[in-house]
């Protein structure tokens, strides 16, 4: 048989259907929003780490001059080498449309069926290709705009076009998705041909990307950073397995070459440790080998879009932590407002002859029984919706869920916060009503000081411009402070959440903005190989939409370990303005002097300082005159081509690339006037290495930010939700103290809508009030937020913006909040019947 | 039975002090069956809280039954205080949410007087002795005002206390209803029971043994 106390507790819950029910939304929107929260990051950490580490990613790549079968077979035997094997790459173009052309990456595949490192798996259509096929990564079958079972036209560096059909797709889960690079990835066998050169022949060119597109449409697999697009130079050779290419000219372009690009040979080892460790066998098999031109290290066990993950994770986090501690405040409001209306109940108890233990067990029974309840209710659906999104965000980042349960101790974390938390929160308030007197409680003003005991009170009681029943409500409103602050404080803090995700949201659109108009030009366009400027003018000169030109100066560099791309823009040229954090820009009669990144300065480079770079073997040192920000995780070093020629040894007439500033620059003519110059520089057989409108390039970093975008949003919307509940309790609530107010209104003539006027009044008073607090406070989560995605992403903080939309749509939203957190009470209020309102203790 | 000696409360309001109890000197024995009357705010509900142990003196030394209230902690005054004191108050206090005789019963469940099966039996019986037997069942918002002060005494009487107090057991009642409920405390005191009341109803409570008049916060 239940003891009389714990049916009184049961009982309780049931007699109040609406307090019960809103307290236990409070917990159900904690548990779900906690519960979705864990379970999506718990889940994706793990199968993002799984995803990547399925694919047995290479531990590092050599770019070697050739390579062959002994070769490789040379490198496995390297201490330290667990696996070794030759994946060469085709840089290669795929029209989309009439001279529209996207970025194609071709990894050439010895055997299919034995993928060594680096693997994929079939997804969809035939396995494996034919000699006249290819397997296009999934997530870049939409670059392609075709369709499993087409024939498309794919262009190599050496000018000459193929037909190819697209025999399937598969999924390589190590290589960025194709959808944001705006690239697309495809795999072929090693008998694809895609024209070249008699063999016997060797000629070998370094497929030049076009510098600074985001993030990457350049080798693919090169998750690392460091592993920039850059020039490369020098002699490079490729057989393999019967193909062949020429030798390029080591000192230059010679116009009288054949032109034949066709890959990059790579060598990709294995070798498990850490990267000081990696290093060390990189560096043995480089020895081995004799010929290495290049050697990329990716961060052992990081994914390409590892700090995408890491800021939306943050995010989430962060978001997460908010949501369940506007929860648990939530809660205690609740409890609060619950004891207030049992005190007299626990006086009685108390003179029965319980003790405080007693009462407090009881209390905090109840807290339990519901506690409980809402993690019935919240966590099964906040665990499918955590697992919704981290599939929708795995989808975003080309990773599979493979599986979708969440680890064990997630599920008893969030059992035991639910439970845990609630209970934690009510120790406070139960624990001072268990412990009031009799004599306080019988006597009902506890906590309550008589209205008139504050200045506050006589301050509102001079104010007589509202009509009288407006200001009573707005009495009644302010004088009840804790509970005025904690409902204001919870909603602010949704506010505040709402205002500062839209902020970040606003900045990172801003930040993307500002970048592009720091880029003065419209496209830029990158050739396979050197060409004489003069050649290139001459051929864009038949491009009427082409009004200006520069032919900047570029190469690559080694920093320490890290590649890093040098950039020389023309001397006294007006295409780039990019903010500076410190220092100054180049001069025109600098030397010996550049403007570094964000990217690079975060190894702790100032100005001032001078950075030691490696130019093909030679070592050189330049002072550092400032830093710039730009959007470009990758590390760019500027300076004066005389410095970059002086370094480099480069013939001062030759252009590996070209910005065009177009006529008209919106998105369209930028589109259209790439295609354009496309087909000029194609007619005047110059080999585009790829080209891109400066639009297309602003949209792609604009695709990588959606995952964080939605997170953030998401996230805002949760704390919403939780601060929205915390108001209408605190309305139904006070709706219920003042029920025998109300009926005295009711008596002396006010009429059922004015008093629920006066509630939905009460309702936006509170609104209006936690919008302000909402705005302050918004300003620093805007900055820590900022600071945290920048510098996860970029780093570098966003700028501060303070976004008058969101400003304007919280108030907007809040106001709504406020009315329909208000209509419930207002009716119950209204409908009240005078004579048990006057009769209500 | 109870022993006051200089008894004296003081309030602390935004008004200032005010002395609710000015020194008083108070015997009670074993089986009296007394009024306690007075003015509104004379100190009379006051009075009865000091004994009950609901509030605390300021000063003076309170004994009942032997035990010095003042030498008792927060739970040991509880503890106490279910057993040796039964409470009624003017406006019944019964629990809204349990039974009649749930409501009879949670002093028991409280303290642990009575063995857990046996209380239900014990309930009834109470009920019985103050006629509501019938209403065991029921909820109190079920019951005329009179029925709902009856279950009160019952449950006052729960875990057989020696002292009984009542603050104003009949203000809320008709006058037929305050004479029986009289009565029901007459019966109450002869079986040794020691009963204060609080009352402004002079007729009604015609059958007690001692009248004290209480004027501002003294003894008259």
């Amino acid at each position: 048989m239940i003891a009389p106390r714990w049916r009184k507790v049961f009982r309780d819950i049931a007699e109040t259907p609406l307090r019960t029910a809103l307290a236990v939304a409070a917990m159900t929107a904690g548990a779900f929003g906690t519960g979705m929260i864990l379970t999506s990051y718990s889940v994706l950490s793990r199968e993002l780490k799984t995803t990547y580490s399925d694919t047995r990613p290479a531990s590092a790549i050599l770019s070697v001059d050739r390579v062959d079968d002994a070769l490789v077979e040379s490198v496995r035997r390297v201490p330290g080498v667990v696996d070794a094997e030759a994946r060469p790459v085709i840089y290669a173009r795929l029209r989309v449309g009439k001279d529209q052309w996207v970025p194609l990456i071709l990894f050439v595949v010895r055997d299919f069926r034995d993928l060594r490192m680096d693997r994929f798996t079939p997804d969809s259509g035939a396995w494996p290709p034919k000699d006249d096929e290819v397997l296009i990564e999934r997530a870049s079958l939409s670059v392609t705009h075709a369709s499993v079972g087409d024939r498309v036209i794919v262009r190599t560096s050496d000018h000459s076009e193929h037909p190819i059909r697209i025999a399937g797709t598969v999924h390589a889960a190590g290589l960025a998705p194709g959808w944001m690079e705006h690239a697309a990835t495809g795999f072929v066998t090693l008998s694809f041909r895609a024209g070249g050169a008699p063999e016997g022949q060797s000629t070998a060119r370094n497929p030049q990307p076009v510098a600074g597109v985001h993030p990457s449409a350049v080798a693919a697999g090169d998750s690392s950073p460091r592993s920039t697009p850059a020039d490369r130079r020098g002699p490079s050779v490729r057989e393999f397995s019967g193909g062949a290419l020429a030798v390029l000219d080591p000192s230059g372009v010679s116009a009288a070459r054949d032109d034949r690009v066709i890959e990059s040979p790579q060598i990709r080892i294995l070798a498990p440790g850490d990267e000081h460790h990696i290093r060390d066998v990189a560096n043995r098999a480089a020895a081995a080998i004799g010929h290495v031109t290049r050697i990329d290290i990716p961060t052992p066990g990081r994914h390409p879009h590892a700090a995408q993950m890491d800021t939306f994770l943050f995010l989430l986090g962060a978001f997460g932590a908010l949501t369940f501690a506007l929860s648990a405040v939530l809660v205690a409001n609740m409890i609060q407002a619950l004891l207030v209306e049992q005190l007299r109940q626990v006086a009685v108890m108390k003179t029965l002859g319980a003790s405080t233990r007693t009462v407090a067990s009881l209390y905090l029974g109840q807290v339990a029984i519901l506690a409980g309840a809402a993690l019935c209710l919240g966590i099964p659906p906040g665990i499918s919706a955590g697992l919704a999104y981290a599939r929708f965000c795995a989808s975003m980042l080309n990773a599979t869920i493979t599986s979708a349960m969440p680890p064990p101790w997630i599920i008893a974390l969030e059992i035991a916060a639910g439970i845990v938390i609630p209970l934690l929160v009510a120790l406070g308030p139960v624990y001072r009503a268990s412990r009031i007197s009799i004599h306080e409680a019988f006597a009902n003003d506890v906590g309550r000081r008589a209205f008139g005991t504050r200045a506050s009170d006589r301050w509102l009681a001079r104010m007589e411009w509202l009509p009288r029943p407006l200001m009573l409500s707005l009495r009644t409103t302010l004088h009840r402070r804790g509970r005025l602050i904690l409902t204001v404080a919870t909603l602010a803090a949704g506010g505040a959440a709402f205002i500062a995700a839209l902020n970040v949201s606003a900045a990172w659109t801003r930040t993307l903005d500002a970048d592009a108009l720091a880029r003065r030009f419209d496209v830029q366009a990158a050739f396979s190989r050197p060409y004489r400027v003069a050649r290139v003018a001459q051929t864009l000169a038949t491009v009427p939409d082409v009004v200006h030109a520069e032919y900047w100066t570029e190469a690559g560099a080694m920093l320490g370990d890290a590649r890093v791309s040098l950039v020389g823009p023309d001397v006294n040229s007006k295409l780039l303005a990019l903010p500076l954090i410190e220092g100054r820009w180049l001069k025109p009669d600098d030397d010996g002097v550049c403007v570094i990144n964000q990217s690079l300065a975060a190894r702790g480079l100032h100005t001032g300082d001078d950075i030691a770079l490696t130019i093909d073997h030679k070592a050189v040192r330049w002072r550092i005159a400032g830093i710039v920000k730009e959007l470009a995780p990758h590390a760019n070093v500027y300076a004066s081509p005389r410095t970059i020629l002086a370094a480099t040894g480069q013939a001062r007439d030759l252009a590996r690339g070209v910005r065009v500033v177009t006529r008209r620059h919106d998105i369209p003519a930028q589109v259209a006037a790439s295609k354009a110059i496309e087909t000029a520089l194609d007619r005047g057989g110059i080999a585009v290495g790829g080209i891109q409108a400066l639009s297309d390039a602003r949209q792609s970093f604009a695709d990588h930010l959606v995952i964080i975008k939605s997170a953030l949003i998401f996230a805002a919307l949760l704390v919403v939700l939780v601060g929205g509940l915390g108001l209408a309790t605190t309305l139904s609530l006070n709706v219920v103290e003042r029920t025998r107010e109300i009926g005295i209104l009711s008596a002396i003539g006010a009429t059922p809508r004015t008093i629920a006027r006066d509630v939905v009044f009460e309702g936006m008073v509170m609104a209006i009030l936690s919008w302000g607090v909402a705005v302050a406070a918004a300003i620093p989560i805007t900055f820590a937020l900022d600071a945290a995605t920048g510098r996860m992403f970029i780093r570098t903080p966003l700028d501060f913006f303070l976004s008058p939309i969101a400003i304007a749509a919280w108030l907007l939203l809040v106001l709504i909040l406020a009315a329909m957190s208000s209509f419930f009470p207002a009716r119950r209020s209204a409908r009240m019947a005078v004579r048990e309102a006057l009769a209500y203790e | 039975m109870i022993s006051m000696q200089r008894i004296s409360k003081t309030y602390e309001t935004p008004a200032g002090s005010f002395r609710a109890l000015k020194n008083i000197d108070l015997d009670i024995a074993t089986g009296e069956f007394v009024a306690i009357v007075g003015k509104s705010g004379s100190g009379k509900s006051t009075l009865l809280n000091m004994i009950g142990g609901i509030d605390r003196p300021s000063s003076g030394a309170l004994t009942i039954g032997g035990t010095s209230i003042a030498d008792l902690d927060h739970n040991e005054i509880a503890s106490w205080r279910g057993r040796n004191i039964g409470f009624v108050f003017q406006f019944f206090q019964l629990l809204p949410t349990l039974t009649v005789a749930e409501n009879v019963m949670l002093p028991m469940d409280f303290c642990g007087t009575m063995p857990r099966g046996q209380r239900r039996a014990r309930a009834m019986q109470l009920l019985d002795r103050v006629s509501v037997a019938e209403q065991a069942d029921k909820l109190p918002s079920a019951l005329s005002g009179g029925q709902q002060q009856r279950v009160a005494i019952a449950r006052a009487l729960a875990n057989d206390p020696p002292v009984i107090l009542a603050d104003e057991p009949t203000g809320n009642l008709d006058s037929e209803t305050s004479v029986a409920i009289f009565r029901l405390f007459s019966e109450l005191a002869a079986d040794g029971k020691t009963l204060l009341v609080v009352t402004h109803d002079p007729e009604a409570a015609a059958p007690v043994s001692r009248t004290i008049t209480i004027a501002d916060g003294c003894v008259a």
